[in-house]
């Protein structure tokens, strides 16, 4: 008797917590959102989210989705490739998230494209802009709203051939991102039948925080123009030294990566980026979307727009039409619907060609101004806006 | 393209005064209390942020901040020492589990600063002065590190070799028993060491935070080539110290230097040190410490 008893206990046991996993039907519809809000590209992160959280409140001010309010999943990738794949895993194995806004840096979805592959869930990065991403196998599961690397280093290869610059010096970031800018800058000079030549190469890894030797190189090789590719913490060094160093009078060019006002919460970076930078590229957004973005988001957060809040709003947007357009919470259907959606957003017209990129958008030529009204005395300025397309 | 040397050598002073600074600390308390302090890397920190509260948060200046960091952090080291380290000690703690409660204090020490003082990065506002004295290119910072390093080697040596608690201190870390069995009162040359070891390491975490940026792994940042400083130049050896600070300050930019002619990543400037931490273990495991005999 008291083994039967406890052989029913026993199979009790494990029927129970298979019943409470088995799935109930689901009252709202998750989009994952993996954005790096701590780490190197924390400023930036924290302001894209912001962007991500408005795109959803939009999406349920305007009925949800499949008639249930959309909820965002958010994890934090860090700015560590490791660290957002597993923020992937834990939303597609722990949250069921069938389609996810993010990664928002090119090695962590280098490291998450075959896992979501496997787990057939799309992803939509708002600002991962590395070419391998969507030109090497099994990347069809990868979409992304911003423009990739080798067109902004055409539009920087550009700056450089009508400014006449000779002496190219380039301190990259020793990562895809930073090598792939490095690479299709030279390609687009080299296309363009550039007479100059890259003076120096510097790959730094952004945990060195010292940069004073590889500073010199620069100040040693003669450079006439300087490329820096950085993140928010570590191009706040590179800039200071920079400064420090009297590089200020070298004209620099800046990219996406350093665009944004966290760069100015250090006196000496913003008082550099001011002086030195004669001009940096972002993805930028026109039309009505953009200006309803862009209001939304000032009467929100009490401040305008940065670099990649309209790519990731366009982002989760996407994800949202997409299930609505596929008819079922399924990421293969969402993946489908992906390929064929087309919509304005806040960038301006949104379609994917065959391999999950932009065939058009537009970018910012910036500059750094002194701006008082801003609480760090600085701001980011246009000096143009520059339409692009394949 | 002409490498500007002069400035790489001055750079190396500059790297190597940071790693002297940071390293006296600890390998005095190494060679006294016998194990590696892992927590070190946290005391740079702690005393990076308590100097960033004085000069920035309440506005009284960057050499009253080095006064105020100095003494809180070098109490802070008396208190681990005595809370953490000796209890387990006289209960018979092995080197491994000396360092490993080290590495645990470490832990709980960063990301209470963390708790503390959040996770995003600190900026000294002190404007320093620039200028360029020939092919040189000099800041009133880096002036300033490298005239403490000075100071710091010329006061030590001053200490170590003139006063009663210097010669106390060689003597307990030559001879614990000896030291003892003399009539050295070993327990306070210990507290005295931990409390200058960590003030020290506060010295570093200022001048590496008002050159760099400061977060909770200011310290941990350059552990590593101060473990290094450490080792090649002996163990509890501050002579050493001073030559092993500057070899691997001029090891670390001379190798960028060659890692950019290389067209390699500059981010191997750390396994620099690291080599030569291994290259040291091997082939001279006792470091330096042979030509500073007298020490």
């Amino acid at each position: 008797m008291i083994k039967k008893l406890l052989l029913v206990v026993a199979a009790l046991s494990l029927i129970i917590p298979a019943a409470a996993c088995t799935p109930k039907e689901a009252e709202t519809i998750k989009i994952g959102c993996l954005l790096d809000t701590s780490g190197d590209l924390a400023a930036m992160g924290v302001r894209i989210l912001d962007a991500a959280r408005l795109a959803v409140e939009d999406i349920n001010a305007a009925g949800g989705v499949l008639g249930k309010q959309v909820e965002l999943v958010e994890e934090d990738g860090a700015t560590d490739p490791a660290i957002g794949f597993n923020g992937v895993k834990k939303m597609i194995e722990i949250d069921g998230v069938q389609v996810i806004a993010g990664p928002m840096i090119t090695g962590a979805s280098l490291l998450s494209i075959p896992y979501a592959n496997g787990h057939k869930v799309p992803l939509i990065t708002p600002s991962a802009t590395g070419i391998p991403l969507s030109e090497e196998e099994g990347t069809e599961w990868f979409f992304r709203t911003c423009l990739r690397d080798d067109a902004q280093g055409l539009m920087l290869a550009d700056i450089v051939m009508d400014k006449g610059y000779t002496k190219l010096a380039t301190i990259v970031l020793d990562n895809s991102y930073g090598k792939g800018l490095e690479t299709y800058i030279l390609e687009g000079l080299e296309a363009a039948g550039w007479q100059g030549e890259n003076v120096v190469s510097i790959h730094y890894s952004e945990a060195a925080k010292d940069y004073r030797t590889e500073l010199q190189q620069i100040a040693d090789s003669d450079a006439d123009v300087v490329l820096a590719v950085t993140y928010c913490d570590d191009g706040i060094m590179i800039f200071k030294q920079a400064l420090e160093m009297g590089l200020d009078e070298i004209a620099w060019l800046g990219c996406d990566g350093n665009y944004g006002s966290g760069l100015f919460e250090e006196a000496k970076s913003a008082e550099f980026m001011e002086k030195a930078i004669v001009a940096g590229t972002r993805t930028v957004g026109t039309g009505a979307i953009c200006d309803h973005f862009n209001t939304a988001y000032e009467d929100k957060y009490g401040e305008t727009p940065e670099v990649y809040c309209d790519t990731v709003y366009d982002a989760v947007w996407a994800a949202a039409k997409a299930i609505e357009a596929a008819g079922v919470y399924d990421g293969e259907a969402i993946r489908v619907a992906l390929t064929e959606l087309e919509f304005d957003g806040a960038t301006g017209p949104i379609a994917f060609n065959d391999i999950g990129d932009r065939n058009a958008g537009s970018f910012e030529i910036w500059q750094v101004v002194k701006d008082a009204t801003t609480t760090t005395g600085y701001k980011n300025a246009p000096i143009e806006i520059v339409a692009w397309s394949m | 393209m002409t490498v500007n040397w002069a400035q790489v050598l001055f750079n190396s002073t500059i790297t190597g005064s940071l790693y002297l600074i940071g390293a006296v600390g600890l390998t005095l308390t190494y060679g006294l209390s016998r194990f590696p302090n892992f927590a070190h890397a946290e005391f740079i920190t702690l005393g990076a942020y308590i100097g960033y509260s004085v000069a920035e948060q309440a506005g009284l200046g960057f050499p009253l901040a080095l006064v105020v960091s100095f003494l809180v952090t070098g109490i802070v080291g008396i208190l681990c020492y005595r809370g953490i380290f000796q209890p387990l000690a006289k209960r018979g703690a092995t080197i491994i589990h000396l360092m490993v409660a080290s590495i645990a204090l470490g832990f709980i020490l960063r990301y209470s600063i963390g708790a503390t003082w959040t996770w995003k990065p600190l900026y000294f506002t002190t404007t320093w002065s620039a200028f360029n004295i020939g092919p040189l290119r000099i800041t009133g910072l880096w002036v300033w590190l490298i005239l403490t390093a000075i100071a710091l080697a010329i006061l030590m040596h001053f200490i170590l070799v003139k006063t009663k608690i210097g010669k106390a201190i060689r003597a307990t870390s030559s001879n614990p028993e000896l030291a003892l069995a003399s009539g050295i009162n070993v327990d306070r040359v210990i507290l005295i060491t931990w409390f200058i070891g960590a003030g020290l390491a506060a010295f570093a975490g200022i001048f590496r935070g008002a050159d760099t940026q400061i977060w909770p792994l200011t310290g941990w940042d350059i552990i590593l080539p101060i473990f290094a400083v450490t080792i090649l130049g002996g163990i509890g050896n501050f002579y050493g110290a001073i030559v092993a600070a500057f070899i691997i300050g001029l090891a670390e930019n001379v190798g960028v230097v060659g890692l950019i002619a290389l067209g390699l990543s500059t981010s191997y400037r750390i396994g620099i040190a690291f080599l030569i931490l291994i290259i040291t273990l091997i082939v001279r495991p006792e470091g330096l410490a042979m030509l500073f005999r007298r020490a």
